[in-house]
């Protein structure tokens, strides 16, 4: 483990019955960069966020936050830590206000013992915390709305402000830009960008290399659950073992 | 003194069916047992002052207590099945809990069970007393919704209401919470069930029956799931229907049913809830006010600047 580390995968597997979805994958990631983890369909990169975020057991391998293991732990004990996620398909919580979507991510150590849940939620400060995260993600103006009457882009930048209300110290983005139109999809390339540029650690899943060349600075990248490459997007091109991943398949090489 | 006793009817009926909104409204986990409960709570109630001799206040925190322990467990269950399985296992409870009741003869079995009206200031409590004491509890728990509503535990229950998995991803206990809500929405049926009991002097089984565990859940689908002012309302309307049209009573079910089919149809929030177009109306009417007044404030305004 390097000193700036802040997730260690160690040999982590997923299993779901004989079919191996994570076999035996080990990476870091290190503070402040982006990681990308590419990879065709079916790869097994939303399985590999689910079993970070304690969604599901590993089969086997450990997953160290620092240096404290996460695995066997429940996702809402890993969130508490600071591993904060969106989802490749967005889980708004669709009949409360796009403020309150934000706000209930500040809960923390609010969510246990009598006397924090019962203490005020709406707070001027938690308001003004929330607004200033809806202010960043460009969706300030929706503060009043129903999640569930966002537009698909507007979910997903509900969801990353959700996410950032947590204070993660790792922030898991699944597909953020799967299903954007072209102009959505170079604002969220945007939205990324001044991420890492106030120092979010980010692991990214992105299943289009284009959008992943661009904006992460190191790439693993899966197939079959298995890691066939890692390293910085120039090396990842010319790989030909990705070449071949990707060429077995139709599409995605931009 | 008829309105007394139809005002302590849809009291309770308000009272049952704001700790039911609590599980289906707030954390939204369905429940067509709740009357399960109610009757858990009038019959602790019944035996202990009936048969144990001990006071009817004691009996108000202790079916509470009984209702509560026994929804914790069903809360448990909650988080082994799916949504719609947790639907059928409430009415499985209810079923299984007047059948208790009916069969147990030390329960009154079929006869029911007799208890005597309680004791104010060395003087029996009428009617006018249980209206005032019914009054009083649902203020106290229109507050206590509020507070919820408000807190955390508010946002945690929409949380799970909405979207478990994403409830968990932002640091909420889902099994956690799911518990609380049905211990807080079952004790609350069982301390209403003590009232009832020391009110009616009378309990049978068939009190508690599935039917009136839809009846309850008819008042807040139609009302407004999720506010309180919906539940209340839906409890009112549905609670002076059959006082108003005595010859329905009969049927009732057939009316509640028709009501929850054209709810579904035309107006899935209810008439009050937080998108029905009722409560929209008056939001914008409320926010056109507003405005207005604002102007009129802003005309003040400049005119005293110049
Ligand atoms: N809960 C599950 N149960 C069984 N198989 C699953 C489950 N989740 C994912 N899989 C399988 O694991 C493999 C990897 O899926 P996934 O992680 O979603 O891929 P990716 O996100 O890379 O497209 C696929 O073959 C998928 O069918
Ligand atoms: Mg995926």
């Amino acid at each position: 483990m390097t000193a700036n580390s802040i997730l260690s995968v160690r040999n982590l597997q997923k299993h779901f019955g004989g079919l191996k979805a994570i076999d035996t994958v080990s990476f870091e990631v290190n503070k402040g960069e982006t990681l990308g983890v590419i990879g065709p369909n079916g790869a097994g990169k939303t399985t590999l966020f689910n079993t970070i975020c304690g969604v599901y057991e590993p089969t086997a391998g450990e997953v160290l936050l620092g240096t404290q293991a996460i695995h066997g732990l429940k996702p809402h004990q890993i969130a508490r830590l600071g591993v904060a996620r969106t989802f490749q398909i967005s889980h708004p919580f669709r009949d409360m206000t796009v403020l309150d979507n934000v706000i209930m991510a500040m809960g923390g150590s609010h969510y246990t013992g009598l006397k924090g849940i019962f203490s005020i939620s709406r707070t001027h400060d938690n308001i003004s915390k929330a607004e200033a995260l809806l202010a960043k993600l460009h969706i300030l103006a929706q503060r009043d709305k129903r999640a569930g009457d966002l537009s698909l882009g507007y979910m997903r930048r509900l969801e990353i402000a959700r996410a950032l209300a947590l204070e993660p110290k790792l922030l898991l983005l699944d597909e953020p830009c799967a299903g954007l139109s072209h102009d959505a999809t170079q604002e969220f390339i945007d939205i990324i960008s001044q991420l890492k540029a106030t120092g979010t650690t980010i692991m990214l899943v992105e299943h289009n290399m284009a959008i992943a060349m661009t904006v992460c600075d190191r790439l693993v990248v899966l197939n079959y659950g298995v890691k066939i490459a890692e390293g910085p997007p120039a090396a990842i091109k010319n790989n030909t073992l990705v070449i071949e991943a990707y060429l077995g398949r139709d599409d995605d090489i931009a | 003194m008829y309105e007394v006793v139809v005002g302590i009817n849809i009291g309770i009926f308000i009272l049952l069916a704001l700790s039911l909104n609590i599980i289906t409204g707030y954390a939204g986990q369905p429940s067509l047992g709740h009357a399960a409960f109610f009757g858990i709570g009038a019959y602790t109630a019944a035996i202990m002052t009936a048969k144990l001799g001990y006071n009817f206040w004691l009996t108000l925190p202790c079916s509470a207590v009984t209702a509560g322990l026994i929804g914790a467990l069903l809360g448990l269950v909650s988080l082994r099945v799916r949504n719609d399985f947790l639907a059928i296992t409430t009415i499985g409870i209810n079923f299984v809990t007047v059948a208790i009741f009916q069969y147990t003869p030390y329960f009154g079995a079929s006869f029911g069970l007799g208890v005597e009206r309680p004791q104010l200031f060395g003087q029996e409590m009428g009617n006018m007393h249980f209206l005032v004491l019914i009054v009083a509890l649902i203020v106290l728990l229109c507050l206590f919704c509020r507070r919820i509503e408000k807190s955390w535990l508010g946002l945690a229950l929409g949380g799970i209401r909405n979207n478990e998995e994403a409830a968990a991803s932002i640091g909420i206990n889902v099994n956690m919470f799911k518990i609380i809500a049905f211990t807080i929405g079952t004790a609350l049926a069982g301390l209403t069930g003590a009232i009832y009991a020391h009110h009616m002097t009378f309990i049978y089984s068939s009190d508690f029956a599935f039917v009136t565990s839809i009846s309850i859940l008819s008042m807040i689908v139609i009302g407004g799931m999720g506010t309180i002012r919906g539940t209340v309302t839906g409890a009112i309307i549905l609670g002076i229907i059959p006082e108003l049209f005595r010859f329905m009573s009969d049927y009732r079910m057939l009316l509640y049913g028709g009501l929850l089919v054209l709810m579904m149809r035309f107006q899935p929030e209810g008439l009050l809830g937080d998108n029905s177009f009722l409560w929209r109306q008056f939001k914008g009417l409320y926010s056109r006010y507003r405005l207005r007044q604002g102007l009129e404030s802003g005309k003040g305004g400049a005119a005293s600047d110049g």
